[in-house]
């Protein structure tokens, strides 16, 4: 069974993914509405009576996943800008590329009226 | 945006990841092919007053608790075409629960992790370190028999096994399991992600995070991808779509089937 590593570790991971989030938004990360709920969540889970340790567990499963969720849309987003992003070239670029330049015909080509 | 209150006052966690969502700048509202018009606004919060979304308090012993059903959630890449939506609506492709369990039920039949390849010895290797425990465990969690094999034929799956999971399938409710019009959501998508119901049985149950379970999804893959290098813009990128999907499918699953009691202990006088 893999470990979900320590919850301290998720909410930091959370809390960055959250960040940069907010940076996209424009606002400070604090007054996220998203952000004072894990924060909440967090710290009312923290202590349990240790009798039921998976329902613990599950709840920091939950917060896994959603990191998960949270981290690989950025990254898609991110490889996507960089790789799927940008459309064909135009023309005049695709000419470029080889080092030509596409003809001027100052009078145009007689095509428009 | 003021965090939305349940009617006792407390926050509601959908109604917050739906707005941590909504903040990632990747939320629109809208369906899966943004072009076409919604004949009635699907992608909304249900109002907190909507059916199945109550809280209780009571006195005295104060266990409160909270069932959340039914949320929106919209998530937009910028390819138009790999929208995912997840939306509860009425059932639209008019399937209902049974006839959903057992297509399920029926891809276990062509599961990927029973598949096993005999040859290169390095990838017979890691199915047999990977899979196999994942096998063995649904074996024992589920009390039933699934065996894996290397015929195209594959594996032979006893009518009690079929049973066993059409049962477990059909106590999760429908929301959870169903889908959409254009994407399913919940267990169903799982499945159609990773290609496998006992990986997803896995992810559901909360035994394998869900990168464990997208690498496993993708053994034969990462084997290549080790043996001959990685591209970035293509392996990376389904990567973090499957991982993205998955998660989304799972989380919807887990808050639409999951009720939190919280009970406070009594001072000891």
């Amino acid at each position: 069974m893999a470990s979900l590593g320590s919850p301290l570790r998720t909410l930091r991971s959370l809390l960055r993914e959250l960040r940069y989030v907010s940076a996209k938004a424009g606002r400070p990360y604090r007054d996220m509405a998203a952000y004072q709920h894990l924060r909440e969540a967090f710290r009312a889970h923290r202590i349990t009576s240790e009798k039921l340790c998976r329902a613990q567990h599950e709840l920091h499963f939950q917060a896994a996943t959603y990191l998960c969720l949270l981290r690989s849309v950025r990254e898609h987003l991110a490889l996507h800008q960089v790789y799927h992003a940008r459309g064909e070239r135009s023309t005049e670029e695709a000419a470029g590329l080889v080092g030509l330049k596409l003809p001027q015909q100052p009078g145009g080509k007689g095509w428009d009226p | 945006m003021a965090a939305p209150r349940g009617r006792e006052g407390q926050i509601v966690p959908i109604e917050l990841l739906v707005a941590a969502s909504r903040e990632c700048g990747a939320v629109v509202s809208g369906c899966s092919t943004p072009g076409r018009p919604r004949p009635h606004g699907s992608a909304r919060l249900l109002p907190l007053g909507a059916p199945g979304f109550h809280c209780r308090a009571r006195h005295g012993h104060t266990p409160r608790r909270q069932k959340g059903r039914g949320f929106t959630r919209t998530l937009a890449s910028p390819k138009a075409k790999t929208t995912l939506c997840n939306t509860v609506l009425d059932n639209p492709s008019q399937r209902n629960k049974d006839q959903l369990i057992r297509a399920a039920v029926k891809f276990l039949e062509t599961d990927t992790v029973c598949y096993k390849v005999e040859e290169p010895a390095g990838l017979v290797e890691l199915q047999k370190n990977e899979w196999d425990p994942m096998i063995e465990w649904a074996e024992k969690r589920y009390n039933v028999e699934i065996g894996s094999s290397t015929s195209i034929l594959g594996p032979n799956i006893p009518a009690r096994t079929k049973d066993t999971f059409t049962s477990h399938l059909a106590s999760y409710n429908t929301w959870a399991l169903q889908g959409t019009e254009d994407d399913l959501s919940g267990i169903e998508y799982v499945i159609a992600q990773l290609k496998s119901l006992i990986l997803s049985m896995g992810v559901i149950d909360r035994h394998i995070p869900v990168e464990k379970a997208v690498l496993l999804s993708r053994l034969e893959e990462e084997y290549q991808i080790q043996r001959w290098g990685n591209v970035e813009w293509a392996h990376d990128y389904d990567l973090y779509e499957l991982r993205a999907r998955t998660a989304a499918g799972t989380l919807f699953a887990h808050l639409c089937s999951e009720s939190s009691t919280v009970k406070h202990k009594l001072l000891q006088d």
